[in-house]
């Protein structure tokens, strides 16, 4: 475990009846850190929000909080805030009372509170709103309310249950690069639950790929995106074709396989990776943006060129969509490529015979999947 | 045009059905006649006859004393009683717990009066005002459970009890402070009901009364066995003033849209 860790989960199990909804999960979580749990609904990641926060006990495993076992620690007692997808204001209470909610349960003296209460505010650009209802406030300063009332009492842990969730997508898309400022200046470590990829990749530091339960990789944004470790990780975040391949031979850092059974192709692993068996049958994604089509057969030097024919193009607006029919055992399999916003570079006419082709590097072998 | 005609005239028709003898009530208890059905003059003579019977009042009195009670009671065991069903995550005979609670609502008053006297006095129990009291308070009930429980499942939604615990509340303040003052509204709401359905009810205090337990209800039937007086019909336009004026606090206490908390 790095020294500087905060929060450490380990081997996490939760059913709820017959139906599994975490398999071993296991997490740290740094000081300061902005940590994202990303995945599909029913991924575990609320769950595993709720077991941190206390509102759920785990099967098995364990929460540690700042080297303390909190595990067996009511929601009441643990160092750790929520802000609530629905935000759970006390409708009964002013804006100023619900922040200082949490404060008056921890017998904060109340001359204290009342510096606090307005700092909080400020904070989360609420000056003033003090005496107001929570009736009388927007969505969005509601959510700003809730923000305020959960930092007010200076959790070691922020927990955010897709705090944005129910934002429209302009102000949902200033309040994540608020968020991250926030988070930035208090220091406090943000544990974020979203189903969002673009709001994970704009707001973390790291980022956990949830799927059926299971952490299918931590990483860095940069690391999620460009090496992503399964084929779910790699379709969840950013898209990607997936294709299965056999492998031919390999050494020294690189792999030669043999793509959907008649394209040959050599490529580097990265470092982290194990050079596969020989003869086993692996899955391997490319990103759309990084297949290049040309109409013409010249290539720069080093690319990896498939015979392909044009299908289908489909305009975006800051982008095109290009589908490939690349191979000819499987043509019902169509290749999607991006091409820049530019319209007139992409051709019209259908089913005609054009390039594809990929850098080596930008072919991504991935492990099994759990199921 | 036609269509809305026909339909005023049907609605018309509906409340003239509903409201219609107690309006000819409401006139004649202001008929200077000892017969009922010949309007002779008008008069409030039959109101302050009814004021000086002090039998009467006394009855009024102790009908009041007993809604209040039962009021009280059901209100508290409402409560609880909701507050476990909402909160509990799903436990073995829920089902059944539910509908137990609601079996007062659809078994005919007979007998539950008669099953409440056999017991008390198989019992051992002395009919006494208690006992008629939580007799009372057994039929208010589920009306006290109906209208708590909708605002606690609205309230379990929103997180409010996971928010205060959250922030550092126990169990208890977080029922205390946040819980409670929520339910509140619908708690009143709940007693105002019990109070009605206490107030008017007849067939339970017939039973379970016993002796010099007199209310209202129980007077104005043994009044009728000596012939309809038209102090009856005042003291039934004084209950029907009562009654309206309940439902229209009951109106205002039940919870608003924008109080319960939005989604």
């Amino acid at each position: 475990m790095p020294e500087d860790a905060l929060l450490e989960v380990t081997t996490l199990n939760k059913a709820f009846g017959t139906s599994t909804v975490l398999h071993d999960v296991s997490l740290t979580v740094r000081k300061g850190e902005f940590m994202t749990l990303l995945g599909p609904s029913g991924c575990g990641k609320t769950t595993t929000l709720r077991i941190i926060a206390g509102f759920e006990s785990p099967d098995g495993g364990r929460v540690r909080l700042s080297g303390v076992d909190v595990t067996d620690v009511p929601s009441y007692e643990r160092d750790v805030h929520t802000v609530f997808q629905h935000y759970a204001l006390f409708p009964h209470l002013s804006v100023a009372d619900n922040i200082a909610f949490g404060m008056r349960m921890d017998k904060v003296p109340e001359a204290e509170i009342r510096t606090r209460v307005p700092e909080a505010l400020s904070m989360v650009k609420l000056s003033g709103f003090e005496a107001r209802r929570i009736q009388s406030l927007s969505g969005g300063q509601m959510q700003r309310v809730a923000l305020a009332r959960a930092i007010a009492g200076r959790p070691a842990v922020l927990l955010l249950d897709e705090p944005l969730g129910a934002l429209d997508l302009k102000l949902r898309k200033e309040m994540q690069l608020e968020l991250k400022g926030l988070q930035k200046r208090l220091g406090i470590a943000f544990i974020y639950v979203t189903h969002d990829q673009e709001e994970a990749m704009t707001m973390s530091d790291r980022i956990a790929v949830f799927n059926h339960g299971r952490i299918e990789q931590v990483g860095t944004p940069g690391e999620i995106y460009e090496m992503p470790k399964t084929s779910f990780v790699a379709d969840f975040i950013g898209g990607a074709n997936i294709f299965s391949a056999t492998v031919l031979a390999g050494a020294e850092g690189r792999a030669r396989l043999m793509l959907e059974g008649e394209h040959e192709l050599d490529v580097p692993l990265d470092p982290y990776e194990s050079l596969p068996a020989v003869g086993k049958r692996v899955k391997i994604a490319i990103r759309p943006e990084r297949v290049k089509v040309f109409y013409k057969d010249e290539l720069p030097f080093g690319l990896i060129r498939f015979e392909a024919t044009l299908k289908d193009t489909v305009f975006l607006g800051d982008a095109c969509q290009i589908y490939l029919q690349m191979f000819k055992k499987a043509p019902e399999r169509l290749t999607i490529a991006w091409a820049g916003g530019d319209r007139y570079a992409v051709h019209d006419d259908l089913d005609v015979p054009v390039i594809a082709a990929v850098q080596p590097e930008d072919v991504y072998i991935l492990e099994e999947d759990h199921d | 045009m036609k269509k809305s005609r026909g339909m005023g005239l049907y609605c018309a028709g509906v409340f003239g059905f509903l409201y219609l003898p107690l309006a000819v009530m409401f006139v004649f208890s202001f008929n200077d006649a000892r017969r009922n059905v010949v309007w002779k003059g008008f008069t409030l003579k039959w109101y302050s006859a009814l004021f000086q019977n002090t039998d009467m009042m006394a009855a009024m009195l102790t009908s009041v004393e007993l809604a209040l009670s039962a009021a009280a009671i059901a209100a508290v065991i409402g409560m609880l009683a909701s507050y476990a069903m909402v909160k509990h995550k799903p436990f073995r005979g829920r089902s059944a717990y539910d509908a137990l609670l609601s079996v007062p609502l659809m078994m005919p008053e007979v007998a539950l009066g008669v099953g409440i006297l056999t017991f008390l006095v198989r019992a051992g129990y002395e009919l006494d005002f208690f006992a008629l009291a939580c007799s009372h308070a057994l039929i208010c009930l589920p009306y006290t459970i109906a209208a708590v429980r909708a605002r606690l499942i609205s309230l379990q939604e929103s997180s409010l009890e996971d928010a205060a615990m959250d922030l550092g509340a126990t169990e208890w303040q977080a029922f205390v402070k946040v819980t409670l003052p929520l339910a509140r509204p619908a708690i009143i709401s709940g007693a105002l009901l019990s109070f009605t359905v206490s107030f008017q009810d007849f067939v339970t205090s017939f039973f379970v009364a016993g002796i010099g337990i007199v209310t209202m209800p129980i007077k104005i039937y043994s009044m009728i066995k000596f012939g309809v007086s038209p102090e009856i019909n005042a003291l039934s336009v004084c209950l029907l003033l009562a009654t309206f004026t309940l439902i229209a606090l009951n109106a205002a206490f039940a919870v608003r849209p924008d109080e319960a908390s939005r989604h």
